[in-house]
């Protein structure tokens, strides 16, 4: 099992965000997850990337219940892509050892390699604060290769095309696929028609997960 | 220059009256020196207090309580009712403003900088601006006093003034250097800190902490190096330049006693220079600070009216109409 989630209830304070939430995701399956701003979409994401750790029900991702484990499992490009103020290379490694091969194969995966090797300094360019001399579409490419270079088996999107416009959203959409293929994929977004082709899709009102043949 | 002016151009007749009360309390100062110089003489030839004297003396110290405490209540009140204007006018260019611009803006960096700039505006308006009109007018009075009193003497001692405030223009230069690297080595630390809220969640996931902790470390490590320098450079400069500013005193001493002994000058008149050469050789000494922190004023002032212009206009806001 990918992913499995049992009557799992979250909140801030007094007010509840999911409401016994339960899901099972196959291996490699892709699940789509539909809902308002404020539904609970990026919290139910942040339970199941080990952010937050479930305090009332059950969340097994890749056997792993802790939240250090499920985080060594999952790989997550988020609505902001969240750039450090170092070299492309060191956005994408995170630190890790990670091979200059599969750094390159990451780069080239996220349809950022022509624009990495026009840069003098390549892969040791430095980005700025707040990825300021980047443009959104860039940004959230560094974003993709750092998670395919991660090579978790399980992906989560939180709305990674939700601030780009829509020419840039859709080639992103293409540089997504090799970050995808063969994992387990969990794609919470507003806009339906970036999960179409996922195997189920599935809708998020008020706390609770319907899915959206039975709405 | 012109920005300042239009700063105070709703408040023209309190600034005439500070500016009126800062020479009363300078002129007040200048008077008591002069007849002090005078009883000092007198006791100096063997001769007691006199009525006149003693009523002259009450006189300036009524005179010079007067216009002290006038100038610090003018400075303040006109001070604070400039700032009060340019706020009223940021206030008002807001007010025109569509909701949604606004909303938009609130919080965001561009209004953080203009809130910096009117604090500086603020500061500088209550703590210096005024001090500054003192210091210039106090500067004028008492050379022209000390020219009356002795050429000679005023010139000798302030010759190498020149050369002091060239070392202190000099000097403060290569500080400013180096607190500018200083800052900018604070900046990126902050600029680390700052990324460290706004990307955490990426740092967790992607187990980044060694990471960026190193390149932390690594910033921390730029900056104490640039506090370091800045501080020994600040050290080295500083002592140097503490040192120096006892020459003008050491030479109107020592021209200013062999004048005595030839008979020239009269001990009252150094004791009255002496008292009052720190208006003259402290302000030629420390022009470049204070041309410094004047310009930086200015520049504070031009970004808040670039940023009045830009939405709405400065020129036709709220300093034209009071008149």
């Amino acid at each position: 099992m990918g992913i499995l989630l049992k009557e799992v209830s979250f909140g801030y304070g007094d007010k509840r965000i999911l409401d016994k939430v339960s899901l099972a995701v196959r291996e490699k399956e892709h699940i789509g997850i539909l809902g308002c701003s404020g539904g609970g979409k990026s919290t139910l994401l942040k339970l199941l990337s080990g952010l937050y750790t479930v305090k009332e029900g059950y969340c097994e991702v890749e056997g792993e219940t802790k939240p250090e484990g499920i985080r060594k499992q999952v790989a997550m490009v988020m609505q902001t892509p969240g750039v450090f103020p170092l070299s492309i290379r060191e956005n994408i490694t995170c630190g890790h050892p990670i091979s200059e091969e599969k750094v390159w194969e990451a780069v080239q995966a996220a349809q950022l390699e022509e624009w990495v090797r026009s840069l003098p300094e390549g892969l040791d360019s430095l980005v700025e604060e707040r990825g300021s001399n980047l443009s959104g579409g860039q940004a959230q490419r560094i974003a993709i290769a750092r998670a395919i270079a991660k090579d978790a088996p399980v992906v989560l999107l939180d709305e990674p095309t939700s601030a780009l416009d829509g020419e840039t959203a859709d080639a992103l959409l293409r540089a997504m696929e090799p970050l995808t293929k063969g994992k387990t994929v969990i794609h919470v977004t507003h806009r339906e028609e970036t999960i179409q082709g996922y195997d189920r899709i599935l809708v998020l009102r008020e706390g609770k997960l319907f899915e959206k043949e039975s709405l | 220059m012109r920005r300042v002016f239009q700063l105070f151009q709703n408040r023209k007749r309190a600034v005439c009256f500070t500016l009126l009360c800062c020479m009363g309390s300078v002129l007040s100062s200048l008077f008591w020196n002069k007849e002090l110089a005078v009883l000092i003489d007198r006791v100096q030839e063997g001769n007691g207090l006199y009525r006149e004297g003693v009523v002259r003396c009450s006189i300036y110290l009524i005179w010079a309580a007067l216009f002290h405490g006038g100038m610090q209540f003018l400075s303040a009140y006109t001070g604070e009712y400039a700032v009060h204007d340019l706020r009223m006018s940021l206030a008002k260019v807001t007010m025109k403003r569509e909701y949604g611009e606004v909303a938009r803006e609130n919080g965001s960096e561009p209004v953080s900088v203009l809130q910096n700039e009117m604090e500086d505006i603020n500061r500088y308006v209550s703590e210096n601006l005024f001090t500054l009109c003192t210091t210039v007018i106090s500067f004028i009075l008492t050379l022209l006093f000390l020219l009356t009193q002795n050429v000679r003497l005023t010139i000798f001692y302030l010759l190498p003034v020149a050369g002091l405030a060239l070392y202190t223009t000099v000097s403060g230069k290569v500080i400013y250097r180096y607190t500018k690297i200083e800052q900018e080595q604070q900046k990126k630390m902050n600029g680390i800190t700052g990324v460290l809220l706004n990307v955490f969640p990426i740092v967790r996931i992607f187990e980044a902490e060694r990471l960026l902790e190193k390149r932390y470390q690594s910033r921390i490590a730029g900056w104490n190096d640039a506090v370091v320098a800045q501080e020994r450079v600040k050290a080295r400069l500083m002592s140097v330049s503490g040192m120096l500013s006892c020459i003008p005193l050491v030479l109107l001493m020592s021209a200013g006693g062999s004048m005595i002994l030839k008979g020239s000058l009269s001990i009252g008149t150094l004791y009255a220079f002496v008292n009052l050469s720190g208006n003259v050789s402290g302000v030629m000494i420390n022009i470049s600070v204070h041309l410094a922190n004047f310009r930086r004023f200015c520049g504070n002032l031009e970004r808040v009216r670039e940023c009045l212009q830009e939405k709405g206009d400065w020129d036709h806001g709220d300093f034209t109409e009071r008149g």
